[in-house]
C-alpha cells in the first residue's frame, strides 16, 4: 500500500543518511575545533545579544524584560538613530565605491606595465603602507585636519582663503571623514584585483589588441567583467567591515559635532560602555546584523559575473 | 656565549659555501637572530640603584596669615631601583592603589630636563609599610588610551579592579547602582587612629568633601581628601601687547578685552565643545547658569546640602520646575556672543592648552591642578588668574552681580573601594581603610597637595603658594554644574545641542523645544535606572 | 600558473600600447600619496618638541635619534606581548580552520551545505555586537588576564574568512592526486597533511600574514581582557609611551609607532613574494 511504501522509503533514506554520516565521521571530527570556538565565542554571544535587545540591563543587576521598548525608542521621532542610519548609508556607499574602484585602477595600471621589475616595485610600494598601524594614519590625518595648526588650513591661508573647520564642524565633518585615506588604494585590494587580471587568458587580450582595441576599451569590455568575482568579494567584505567599524569615531570625532559622524556601531558602543545601557546596545546590534545580512543578499543577487552573462 | 656564536654563524652562512650571493633565507635567519638579540637586550632589566637626596627649600603658607615661609628640607629626589638586593618577605596583603595624579611617578619614566618626579606618595607608602610589614602598597598605572568608564566597566565585570580607584563625584550614583563602590559609612564614623584627638574619621574633611561622596541614599561611598577650583588663566604678555592695563571683571569688560586681543591677532579665548577635552562647556554653563538662577536654585535643593544632585533634578523635572528654560536660553545667547572669540573649529576638539603654551591663545578656563604642569614644565611667559565674568544687571535684570566659582570636590584623591570586595575578600577591606586613614593625615595631605597642586579639603592641611588666587574671595561655589549631573549620556546630548545651536543652525524656538524634549528623555532614562525616584 | 610573462611579452613584443612612462608617472603620484602618511610618520618621529612647534610639517635637522632610543627601551616588552598574541592565535586558528575547510572542500557529507552557510553567516555578525557578551563569557570561563583570553576569541573571529578562502583553494586541487594517493592506501589524515597542505602553502602564508596584521592592530579587546598595562600589545604600548615620556615629547611617541610597525615591516618584506603569490593564485574570490 502507498502509505507503507512511502514510510519504508523514508526510513530507507534516513538509514542511508545515517550510513553516510558513519562513513564520513572524521569530517565532523575535523570540524569540531572550529565549531567549538564559534559556538562559544560567536553564536552564543549573538543569541544572548538578541535576547537582551528586549530587556533593560546594565550589565550588573538582573535584567528586566520590556519587549519592544528598546526598538520603539530607537525609532522614535527624536532618536539619533535615523541620523546615524543616514550617515552609515553615505559612508558605506562611499567605502564600497572606493574599494571597488581605486585599487582596481591601480591594479589595471600595474597590469599594463611592460617591465616586470617596475611592476614589482610599484606592487611593493602600494603594499608596504599596510604595515603602518591603522591608528597612525588616523592620527596623522587628524593633525592634517587641525583647524588651527593643520596643514590643510595652512595651505588655505597661503592661498588666501578662510580656514575651514574640517572635522570640527557639523557641516564638513562627514565629508572630511570620507576624504581621509586619500588616495584610497588599499594594498590587499590591489593585489586581489591584480590576481584577477593576471588570471585572464593571454589570448583574449592578444586578440583584442590585434583588433585594435584601445586600452580603455579593453578595460571596460574584457578586464572589468572578468574581475567581477574579485570585486564581489571585496565589496562584500567592505560592506560588512564599514557597517560595523567605529574606530574613527573612537579615536577622532567621538560621533562628530552634533552627531554628524555618528554611526550605529558607535551608538552601540557608547550605549554599552559609556551609558551602561546594554539593552538598547543589544537592540542596535541586532538591527545592524539584520542590515548586514540583507545587504549581503542584495550584493550577491545583483552583481553577476560576466561568465554568468555569457552562459545566458 | 661564544659557543652559541660559533653555532649560529654557520647556521646563517649555510648557503654561501661556494661564495654565492647572500640568499634571502640567510637574510631572514640573520634578521631573526638579530631581532631576537635586540629584543633580549631591550628587556634586560637595568640593575641600577640610585638614590639622590637634595636639600631643598620649600615654601609653605603659614595658615591664617598672608606670610610665606621658607623651610629647608632634605628630600629624596630620584630613586631608581630595579634589582632588589634581598628577596622580599612574603606579604600578606597587597593593596593595589590607583592614585590618579597623586600617585608617584613611575620609576621607568624618563624625564626631560627641568622636570621633577613625584615622590610624596611613595614616601608615605614606605612609612606605612615599615609600620605594617605585612602590607605591600603597589601603584596601579592606568593604561593610556583607555577611557575611565570603559576601563571600569571591564574591571568590575572581571572583578579585578585595583583595590582603591578614583572616580569623580558625578559618577558616584551610577556606580553605586551597580555596586561598584563600597559603602564605607561605618568606617567613616570610626575614629582615625593616626590623627590624635580625632573622634570620627569624617570630621577630618570639609563639608563639601563629605557631600561629594554621599549618595542620594545618605550613605557614603568614598573619601575625598582634596578638591579643585576653576578660574581663567591668562597670558600676561598678551594682555600687555594688546594694551590691556586693567583686569576685566564684568561680562562687557571681558568682551572688550577679547576684542582687543582679537585685533592683535590672538585667539582671545581657548575653548571647545568636546566633552572629553575638559571642560569648557561644562564649566561655562556652571558659571553662567548659576548667576542667572541665583536664588531659584535653592528650590531644588531638597536635602539642603548646598549641592544639586541627580535625584533632585530628576524629581523636580517631574514636578515641573526644572530646568529654568528662560535662563537657559539667555545663557545660550551669552555663549553665542562669546563664540567669535573662540578658536576656529570650536565645535569639535581643539588642543587649546597646547595653543596657550605656544602663545596663540590668550586665556582659557583651567583648574588649579594645572599649576603642577606649569611648575614642572614652565610656560614661556608670565601668567595670572582671573575670576569668571560677572553678569551685570543691564544684561540680566535679576542678576545678583556676584562672583561665582567652581570650587569643590573634584580632586585627585577621590578614592573608592570596589563593591565586590565585600563578598570576595572582606578581610582586606579594613586593611585598605587603614591605609587610607594613614594617607589622610594632614601632613601627608599637605605633601601630596604640594605635588598635585590641588586644594586640600582636609582640615590642617595646607596648599601650595601658587594657589593664592584661588583663595581670593568669591560669593558662592556653584551648586549646579550642567547636564552632566544627570548622566553622561545627558552630557553628550547637551553637547550636541550646543554644537547645533551655536554656529547658527537653529532658531531660539527650535532650540528650546528640542532642548526640553531631550532633557525630559534623559530624565526618563535616569528614572528607568532608579524607578523609586518616580514622583506621583 | 604563470601567465604573467605571457602578458608582458605580448605587450612588449610587437604591439603599440601607451608608454610605460605615463603609467609610471600616474602610479608614481598615487604611490607617493599612499606612502605619504608613512613618510610623515617617519619625519615626525625624528623631531624634538621644539622642532615640532617650529616646523610641524617639513623635516627638520638635526634628526633626534634619541627618540628612538627612548621608545625602544620602553617598547620591548610590549612587542613581545604582541608576538605572543600573534603566534598563539595563528596556531589555534589554523589548527581549527584548515581541517574544517578541507573536509568541506573534498567530502560531501550530510549537512555540509548547512554548516557552510552557518560559517558564512558568521561574517555578518558585527564584532561590536558580541563584544560585551563575549567578555562576560571569557570572565565566566576564567580566561580574563590570560593569554587564552586573547587567543581563543580572536581565533574564533578569524574562522569564517579563513575557511571560506581555504575551502576554495582546497576545492581547486585536482581530484586525481587524491585518487592516486587513495589507491596507494594513504589515510585521509595523511592526504591532508602531505598533499593538500603543501599545495595550499602560498594561500596559507597569505592568510597568516593577514591575520598577524589584524592581530597587531587590535586594541579594544586587549584593553578589556587585561587589567595590567604590562600585558598590553605593542599598539597600546605606544600610547603608554606618551604617558611615560610625558606629553612634552610627542616625537618619541611617533618613534614608538614606527618601532611597533617594524616587526610587521620585516614580516611583509620577507614574505612579500609568498603573500603576492598567494593572493594572485586566484583563490581569493567569491
Amino acid at each position: 500500500m502507498p502509505d507503507r511504501r512511502w514510510a519504508m522509503a523514508k526510513v530507507g533514506s534516513f538509514a542511508k543518511v545515517l550510513r553516510r554520516v558513519k562513513r564520513y565521521w572524521f569530517c565532523y571530527a575535523m570540524m569540531s575545533g572550529t565549531f567549538a570556538l564559534i559556538i562559544t565565542f560567536s553564536y552564543y554571544p549573538m543569541a544572548s545579544t538578541f535576547y537582551h535587545g528586549f530587556t533593560i540591563w546594565d550589565g550588573f543587576r538582573p535584567e528586566r524584560w520590556v519587549g519592544m521598548a528598546n526598538y520603539r525608542e530607537l525609532f522614535s521621532s527624536d532618536s539619533v538613530f535615523y541620523r546615524s542610519l543616514c550617515n552609515i548609508a553615505a559612508l558605506a556607499t562611499w567605502h564600497v565605491f572606493r574599494a571597488a574602484s581605486f585599487p582596481l585602477l591601480g591594479a589595471a595600471l600595474i597590469y599594463r606595465i611592460r617591465s616586470e621589475r617596475t611592476a614589482y616595485v610599484f606592487r611593493l610600494l602600494f603594499v608596504l603602507p599596510i604595515v603602518v598601524p591603522s591608528v597612525v594614519s588616523i592620527l596623522v590625518w587628524r593633525r592634517l585636519y587641525d583647524p588651527n595648526v593643520g596643514l590643510f588650513n595652512e595651505i588655505l591661508a597661503v592661498v588666501g582663503l578662510r580656514p575651514l573647520a574640517w572635522l570640527n564642524s557639523p557641516k564638513t565633518a562627514l565629508a572630511s571623514l570620507m576624504f581621509m585615506g586619500f588616495p584610497w588604494i588599499d594594498g590587499v585590494g590591489l593585489l586581489v584585483y591584480l590576481a584577477g587580471l593576471l588570471a585572464i587568458p593571454g589570448e583574449i587580450i592578444e586578440a583584442a589588441i590585434v583588433d585594435g582595441a584601445s586600452g580603455w576599451r579593453r578595460f571596460w569590455s574584457i578586464e572589468l567583467p572578468l574581475v567581477v568575482p574579485q570585486i564581489r568579494l571585496i565589496v562584500i567584505l567592505d560592506v560588512i567591515w564599514s557597517l560595523q567599524s567605529f574606530g574613527w569615531q573612537l579615536l577622532v570625532t567621538g560621533g562628530g559635532p552634533d552627531y554628524a559622524t555618528t554611526v550605529p556601531a558607535w551608538q552601540m558602543y557608547q550605549a554599552a560602555m559609556t551609558a551602561g545601557r546594554f539593552g538598547i546596545a543589544s537592540a542596535i546590534g541586532t538591527l545592524l546584523f539584520v542590515l548586514i545580512f540583507a545587504l549581503t543578499l542584495v550584493n550577491n543577487a545583483t552583481i553577476r559575473s560576466a561568465t554568468e552573462y555569457q552562459a545566458n | 656565549m661564544t659557543l652559541w656564536f660559533w653555532k649560529i654563524v654557520p647556521w646563517i652562512r649555510e648557503e654561501t659555501k661556494m661564495g654565492e650571493r647572500i640568499t634571502r633565507r640567510q637574510l631572514m635567519r640573520a634578521g631573526a637572530v638579530g631581532g631576537l638579540a635586540a629584543l633580549l637586550a631591550a628587556c634586560q632589566p637595568k640593575v641600577v640603584e640610585t638614590v639622590v637626596t637634595k636639600v631643598v627649600k620649600e615654601t609653605v603658607i603659614v595658615e591664617g596669615t598672608p606670610e610665606v615661609v621658607e623651610k629647608e628640607v632634605t628630600r629624596v629626589v630620584t630613586r631608581i631601583v630595579d634589582a632588589p638586593t634581598k628577596a622580599p618577605e612574603a606579604k600578606k596583603y597587597t593593596i593595589l592603589h590607583w592614585g590618579r595624579s597623586a600617585a608617584p611617578t613611575d620609576p621607568k619614566t624618563e624625564l626631560e630636563e627641568g622636570q621633577t618626579r613625584r615622590v610624596a606618595y611613595q614616601e608615605i607608602a614606605d612609612e606605612y609599610m615599615e609600620l605594617h610589614p605585612d602590607v605591600e602598597i603597589e601603584w596601579y598605572r592606568f593604561p593610556a588610551g583607555s577611557s575611565i568608564n570603559e576601563w571600569l566597566l571591564a574591571r568590575m565585570t572581571a572583578q579585578d579592579c585595583p583595590d582603591i580607584y578614583w572616580a569623580d563625584t558625578e559618577d558616584i550614583w551610577p556606580h553605586i547602582n551597580k555596586n561598584w563602590a563600597l559603602d564605607i559609612t561605618a568606617y567613616l564614623n570610626q575614629p582615625n587612629p593616626y590623627v590624635p584627638g580625632n573622634e570620627r574619621w569624617r570630621d577630618q574633611f570639609e563639608d563639601v568633601a563629605i557631600v561629594s561622596q554621599t549618595g542620594p541614599d545618605g550613605k557614603m561611598y568614598g573619601v575625598n581628601m582634596d578638591g579643585a577650583g576653576v578660574m581663567t588663566v591668562y597670558n600676561k604678555n598678551a594682555f600687555a601687547e594688546a594694551g590691556i592695563t586693567q583686569e576685566p571683571r564684568t561680562w562687557s569688560e571681558f568682551l572688550s578685552v577679547w576684542q582687543a586681543l582679537l585685533d592683535k591677532g590672538y585667539i582671545p579665548f581657548g575653548g571647545d565643545l568636546d566633552g572629553s577635552n575638559c571642560c569648557y562647556q561644562h564649566w561655562t554653563e556652571a558659571h553662567i547658569y548659576n548667576q542667572l538662577v541665583w536664588d531659584k536654585i535653592w528650590d531644588w535643593d531638597d536635602d539642603g546640602n548646598k549641592v544639586i544632585v541627580v535625584k533632585e533634578l530628576a524629581q523636580h523635572t517631574q514636578m515641573g520646575d526644572a530646568l529654568d528654560w528662560e535662563s537657559y536660553l539667555k545663557m545660550m545667547h551669552l555663549v553665542k556672543e562669546w563664540t567669535p572669540f573662540l578658536p576656529t573649529g570650536y565645535e569639535g576638539h581643539i588642543d587649546y592648552r597646547d595653543l596657550f603654551r605656544k602663545g596663540k591663545v590668550a586665556m582659557y578656563l583651567e583648574g588649579n591642578w594645572a599649576l603642577r604642569n606649569f611648575k614642572s614644565d614652565p610656560l614661556p611667559f608670565e601668567f595670572a588668574w582671573l575670576p569668571f565674568p560677572i553678569i551685570t544687571k543691564d544684561i540680566w535684570p535679576d542678576s545678583p552681580e556676584k562672583v561665582v566659582r567652581i570650587q569643590g570636590a573634584w580632586g585627585a584623591m577621590q578614592y573608592h573601594i570596589p563593591g565586590y570586595l565585600a563578598q570576595t575578600d572582606p578581610d582586606k577591606v579594613p586593611v585598605i581603610i587603614d591605609w587610607l586613614r594613614f594617607s589622610s593625615q594632614p601632613e601627608n595631605v599637605t605633601a601630596l597637595c604640594a605635588e598635585t597642586a590641588t586644594v586640600p579639603l582636609t582640615y590642617g592641611a595646607t596648599g601650595v603658594p601658587g594657589l593664592a588666587p584661588f583663595s581670593q574671595h568669591y560669593d558662592r561655589a556653584v551648586p549646579y554644574q550642567s547636564w552632566a549631573t544627570l548622566s553622561s549620556s545627558a552630557y553628550q546630548a547637551e553637547e550636541a545641542l550646543w554644537q547645533a545651536y551655536l554656529p547658527g543652525g537653529m532658531t531660539d524656538a527650535e532650540f528650546l523645544e528640542k532642548a526640553q524634549r531631550v532633557w525630559n528623555a534623559e530624565v526618563d532614562k535616569v528614572l528607568e535606572a532608579n524607578p523609586d525616584w518616580k514622583v506621583d | 600558473m604563470e601567465p604573467k610573462s605571457t602578458i608582458y611579452q605580448v605587450h612588449n613584443r610587437k604591439f603599440r600600447i601607451s608608454s610605460d612612462w605615463t603609467i609610471s608617472a600616474a602610479l608614481g603620484v598615487l604611490g607617493f600619496l599612499t606612502f605619504l602618511p608613512l613618510i610623515i610618520l617617519l619625519e615626525l618621529s625624528l623631531k624634538s618638541q621644539q622642532q615640532m612647534a617650529d616646523a610641524p610639517w617639513l623635516p627638520s635637522y638635526p634628526f633626534r635619534l634619541v627618540n628612538y632610543a627612548k621608545a625602544f627601551r620602553i617598547m620591548g616588552p610590549y612587542i613581545i606581548n604582541s608576538v605572543v598574541f600573534a603566534l598563539g592565535t595563528v596556531t589555534i586558528s589554523f589548527a581549527c580552520s584548515t581541517p574544517t575547510a578541507y573536509s568541506m572542500a573534498r567530502y560531501s557529507f550530510p549537512g555540509r551545505r548547512f554548516f557552510y552557510l552557518a560559517i558564512l553567516a558568521l561574517l555578518m555578525i558585527p564584532g561590536v555586537l558580541t563584544l560585551i557578551t563575549r567578555f562576560v563569557i571569557v570572565v565566566n570561563l576564567g580566561l580574563n588576564n590570560t593569554n587564552f583570553g586573547i587567543w581563543l576569541p580572536l581565533a574564533a573571529s578569524a574562522q569564517a574568512f579563513q575557511i571560506i578562502v581555504l575551502r576554495t583553494s582546497f576545492a581547486s586541487l585536482p581530484e586525481e592526486l587524491f585518487e592516486a594517493a587513495r589507491l596507494d592506501g594513504a589515510s585521509e589524515k595523511a592526504m591532508l597533511l602531505n598533499i593538500a597542505l603543501p599545495l595550499a602553502k602560498p594561500i596559507m602564508l597569505t592568510l597568516i600574514l593577514l591575520q598577524i596584521h589584524e592581530i597587531w592592530n587590535t586594541y579594544i579587546w586587549p584593553i578589556m581582557i587585561f587589567s595590567r598595562p604590562e600585558r598590553y600589545p605593542a599598539i597600546l604600548g605606544v600610547l603608554s609611551l606618551g604617558q611615560l615620556i610625558t606629553e612634552r615629547d610627542p616625537g618619541a611617541e611617533y618613534a614608538g609607532y614606527v618601532i611597533a610597525g617594524l616587526p610587521m615591516l620585516l614580516l611583509f618584506s620577507l614574505g612579500s613574494r609568498s603573500f603576492i603569490r598567494g593572493l594572485t593564485s586566484g583563490a581569493v574570490k567569491m
